[in-house]
């Protein structure tokens, strides 16, 4: 039984990215980390950049004399320089839209404007708890009994088995990806996947960290956009605290489960916590014919099993009928005798 | 004239006697055969498997000498009858005979033959069985597995292929009696029901 998990995976790289959270727009990004808002931004190249911020739009690059402006710092989990947002800088920051961020280079004194919102900021203990908000066990797997073409086959598949106690009842809502052709789901994990090869250096070109970046908050986005409302209807509940892979008792083929990928989202009674799991299933078919003993013996036809009785029977008819026939033509020929 | 009629008259009143005495005399074998099948049937429902070992239990159960397997139960047109090992035209004259196959409820096809008889019993009644309907075997340890008919067909004398297993590895039985006579061969095949 094969089955993968890009749990940890998942999370390894969120740890390795500082846990990227939000873009507005391409050569930005934010992360939310407690308090404060980092804001990595392809502007900011240098120890030598100031920043400010402000509510409206600035008209003209002479105003920003009029606003506080800070400089830069050095992030140490990036080994890169940032703005951000926190407890001194947040004066001019518009908590609920839009925010203009004016970054200047004091070397060339080149101003570069960019917008921020912080609404679309996330935490950072919300995006590394993606797969791990409800205890989940992967390894387990399932093993069912059916006949397929006529052969006892012992099918065994994996299931998600959930270990999280902390309610007591759990919805799951299962999209099985398309083979072929695309859907957003199947985006989805394509771009977990390209976090786990990352993350496992299996990528043939180290990608930058705002690549990095934009390739997690792209995904989480995604995530965001595609989680499941609490109150859908089409959640299913969670028997015996088991989700058994997609049509695990339908498939009659290995094949059918040949790369079969499927997203689980999973929420807790109140609908309170939602998460998903990334998974691939495969199923292991075991026939369980015993030894066949094989009899050398020829045959070459079918033994005779007509009833016999039935060929007698028509023979004892015909002679009754012949009989009677006898009868008849010898009562005929002493009719003749008599007349005669 | 009136004595060819008279001699004729007497052969086939002799003709009719002696078939009719063929008849009764069948008839009545028959008729005894099947309470000796139903005794059969009850012994081997009887045996206490567990206090019964494998030689006493070939020693009891013998229809007119032939070592019987199992019982053959088909629920749909009602018979229930004792397998004997080997099959013959005296065999099948007894009960239902093991054409070919291991033992029953092995892995493989175990083909039983049985006769056709117009009274319906022994293979009789086997035309009226339909896709889907259920026979049951029974080894001499009482084992009875389910089997569910699966494919009916019509076959030349001939052709012997009905006796190997449709799906490998699997449990298979295959019910052989005649039709449109002697000239072709009903064969019923079922497999385990799983």
């Amino acid at each position: 039984m094969k089955k993968t998990s890009l749990k940890i995976l998942i999370l390894s790289i969120l740890l390795l990215l500082v846990v990227p959270c939000v873009a507005n727009a391409a050569t930005e990004i934010i992360v939310k980390q407690g308090e404060e808002y980092i804001i990595y931004s392809d502007a900011i190249n240098g120890n030598n950049v100031s920043f400010a911020f402000s509510k409206t739009e600035l008209e003209n690059e002479g105003d920003l004399s009029n606003i506080e402006s800070f400089a830069v710092r050095k992030d140490n989990s990036s080994d890169r320089y940032v703005a951000y947002i926190n407890e001194t800088t947040k004066a001019n920051v518009n908590a609920e839209g839009t925010t203009y961020m004016y970054v200047k280079d004091l070397e060339t004194n080149k101003v570069t404007k960019e917008t921020i919102d912080l609404k679309s900021a996330l935490d950072k203990k919300e995006v590394e708890s993606i797969t791990k908000r409800i205890k989940v066990d992967t390894t387990k797997t399932e093993t069912t009994t059916k006949t397929i073409d006529g052969v006892k086959t012992e099918v065994t598949t994996g299931k998600i088995v959930i270990t999280d106690e902390s309610s007591p009842k759990y919805s799951y809502m299962i999209q099985v990806l398309p083979k072929e052709g695309t859907n957003e789901y199947k985006e989805l994990m394509e771009l977990a996947k390209q976090i786990n090869a990352i993350a496992n250096n299996e990528v043939e070109k180290e990608p930058s960290f705002m690549e990095k970046l934009e390739l997690m908050n792209k995904f989480y986005t995604l995530y965001k956009a595609l989680e499941p409302e609490a109150k859908d209807s089409a959640w299913l509940p969670v028997e015996n605290m088991e989700i058994m892979q997609p049509n695990f008792d339908k498939a009659e083929d290995e094949k059918e489960y040949d790369n079969q990928q499927y997203i689980v989202f999973i929420k807790n009674e109140d609908g309170s916590v939602i998460d998903a799991q990334f998974m691939t299933c495969e199923a292991k078919y075991n026939p369980l014919y015993e030894k066949e003993t094989i009899t050398i013996k020829e045959t070459s036809k079918l033994p005779v099993t007509f009833d016999s009785l039935t060929t007698i029977i028509i023979i004892f008819a015909v002679i009754i009928v012949a009989i009677i026939i006898v009868l008849v033509i010898r009562k005929k020929a002493n009719k003749k005798e008599e007349n005669k | 004239m009136k004595k060819i009629c008279d001699i004729i008259l007497i052969l086939l009143i002799i003709g009719a006697i002696i078939f009719g005495v063929i008849i009764g005399t069948e008839y009545i074998r028959r008729e005894k055969n099947e309470d000796k099948l139903s005794a059969v049937v009850a012994q081997i429902e009887n045996i206490n498997t567990e206090t019964n070992n494998e030689e006493n239990k070939q020693e009891l159960i013998k229809v007119d000498g032939y070592d019987v397997e199992g019982i053959i139960e088909i629920p749909k047109i009602d018979i229930k009858y004792p397998i004997v090992s080997t099959t013959s035209d005296e065999a099948m004259k007894v009960a239902i005979t093991k054409f070919w196959g291991n033992n029953i409820n092995d892995i493989g096809n175990y083909t039983m033959a049985g006769h056709n008889y117009k009274n319906g019993t022994m293979f009789g009644k086997t035309k009226y069985l339909e896709i889907g309907d259920k026979i049951k075997m029974t080894d001499l340890e009482l084992n009875t597995v389910e089997y569910e008919v699966f494919k009916i067909y019509t076959i030349d004398p001939d052709d012997v292929t009905c006796i190997e297993s449709v799906e490998p590895n699997s449990r298979e039985i295959t019910l052989i009696t005649c039709t449109n006579g002697h000239k072709n061969r009903l064969v019923t095949k079922a497999r385990e029901v799983l």
